[in-house]
């Protein structure tokens, strides 16, 4: 019973929040709400005990993604003239849009009640297959092994974000070790938060890489966290100097697909399947993969939110 | 019910009766400085008594270690947050609450 409620709770709240967020027209508004959806989504995965997604919507969806928002949100200017004039009007695109939406999860609800017996299902052959893919982690067995082309993409389409949005001839101008909004809002607190939140998230980060092929973490997560870390740092104006690193070393954001690449191509030349991993060394190359995703990813979500708080001010 | 729930249920009471509080004065307190205030110092409480009312019932060690060092970070995060947004706020010259007007 009590289950229900929280579970209730977490849903109306959840679907609230999502259609206060149709109605809303101011940018930062719209991003608090934003963020505010991903950490109830976030206690609701976790409640459900899905810690690997949990933990992705926390770090990506509500933190980084926030994070990379407020950044382009700042860039957009003044955008309050837009106001009234428009609210009043209903947004029918996005009612439209949540509409299908709302028909399309009550099909799969209804398509996946068809199914006669869930232990015949995909979760299944999963489990099945777990001892042959080198990790404990059904999650990471699928993402890193079983549909590893699936991540192998979803890298490279970060990688190709970073090379629109920033590239490798992105370089900061001028040294950074100070930057513009540390003066402004670097406090003692925040600047002792920054020092000690350090090595904590770099402890985290290389545990959730670890963790990921026992259970809960992995990249992704690990990426993030790494990621929100350097732009505490660079917010409080502690010098970490990952920037400076990227810079010297132009290899750093492509590392991990580069790995995946060549484990790819080696599958290929020795196992005759793109991406089939030597069956008796599938667990050390996806720790392999996962450690460089992770370092790479945090460096090319660092960049990404560093190029998006410059771009203001070359306007 | 043991003496051990009965504490740990009255802490966690205590700690929601905090969060009411630090809820009500954002929503109630006339700027932003004495609402950062509110939230902050009132909400530090609270997620302190409800990881007390979760270790004074936990299990393990590891268990209690987990919770003190969450309420560490959160009071961190908070503490630090709060001096950020006042500290924008001034900057952007916006000037604390002098009481009602006359």
């Amino acid at each position: 019973m009590s289950v229900l409620w929280v579970e209730g709770l977490l849903g109306v709240g959840l679907v609230g929040l999502a259609i206060r967020l149709l109605w809303v027209r101011d940018g930062f508004e719209t991003i608090v709400l934003f963020i505010t959806f991903g950490m109830l989504l976030t206690l609701l995965w976790s409640w459900l005990g899905s810690g690997d997604v949990a933990l992705a919507e926390a770090a990506i969806g509500a933190g980084l993604s926030g994070a990379l928002l407020l950044a382009a949100w700042s860039q957009l200017g003044d955008t309050s003239s837009d106001e009234g004039r428009s609210s009043a009007r209903l947004p029918w695109g996005a009612l439209i849009m949540a509409a299908m939406g709302a028909a399309v999860g009550l099909f799969v609800q209804l398509s996946l009640a068809d199914q006669p017996d869930a232990s015949s299902t995909l979760a299944q052959r999963v489990e099945d297959a777990l001892p042959k893919s080198g990790v404990e982690n059904p999650v990471t067995a699928v993402l890193l092994n079983f549909r590893s082309y699936d991540t192998l993409l979803e890298v490279t389409v970060l990688v190709a974000a970073w090379l629109g949005v920033a590239g490798p001839a992105d370089r900061p101008r001028g040294a950074s070790d100070g930057p513009p909004e540390a003066d402004r809002l670097a406090g003692g607190a925040a600047i002792a938060l920054g020092r000690t939140w350090l090595p904590l998230a770099l402890l985290v980060a290389t545990y959730l890489v670890w963790a990921g092929s026992h259970f809960a973490g992995g990249a992704f997560q690990a990426a993030a966290l790494l990621a929100g870390t350097a732009i505490l740092c660079r917010l409080v104006g502690v010098p970490i100097g990952l920037e400076q690193t990227a810079a010297v070393v132009p290899g750093l954001p492509i590392a991990g697909l580069a790995l995946f690449a060549i484990a790819g191509a080696w599958g290929v030349a020795f196992q005759g399947r793109l991406l089939a991993y030597p069956t008796d060394s599938a667990g050390p190359w996806i720790i392999a993969i996962e450690l460089a995703m992770a370092i790479s990813l945090a460096t090319i979500l660092f960049l990404l939110y560093l190029a998006v708080r410059r771009r203001r001010g070359s306007r | 019910m043991s003496a051990r729930e009965l504490v740990s249920g009255l802490a966690a009471v205590s700690g929601v009766v905090f969060y009411c509080a630090g809820t009500l004065g954002l929503l109630r307190f006339p700027d932003l400085y004495t609402r950062l205030h509110a939230l902050t110092k009132a909400d530090n409480v609270g997620v302190g008594l409800l990881a007390l009312s979760l270790a004074i019932v936990a299990e393990t060690w590891s268990e209690i270690a987990s919770l003190a060092l969450l309420w560490l970070i959160a009071m961190a995060a908070s503490a630090a947050s709060a001096q950020v947004v006042a500290r924008g706020a001034r900057r952007s010259g916006l000037l604390p609450w002098q009481g009602p007007q006359p």
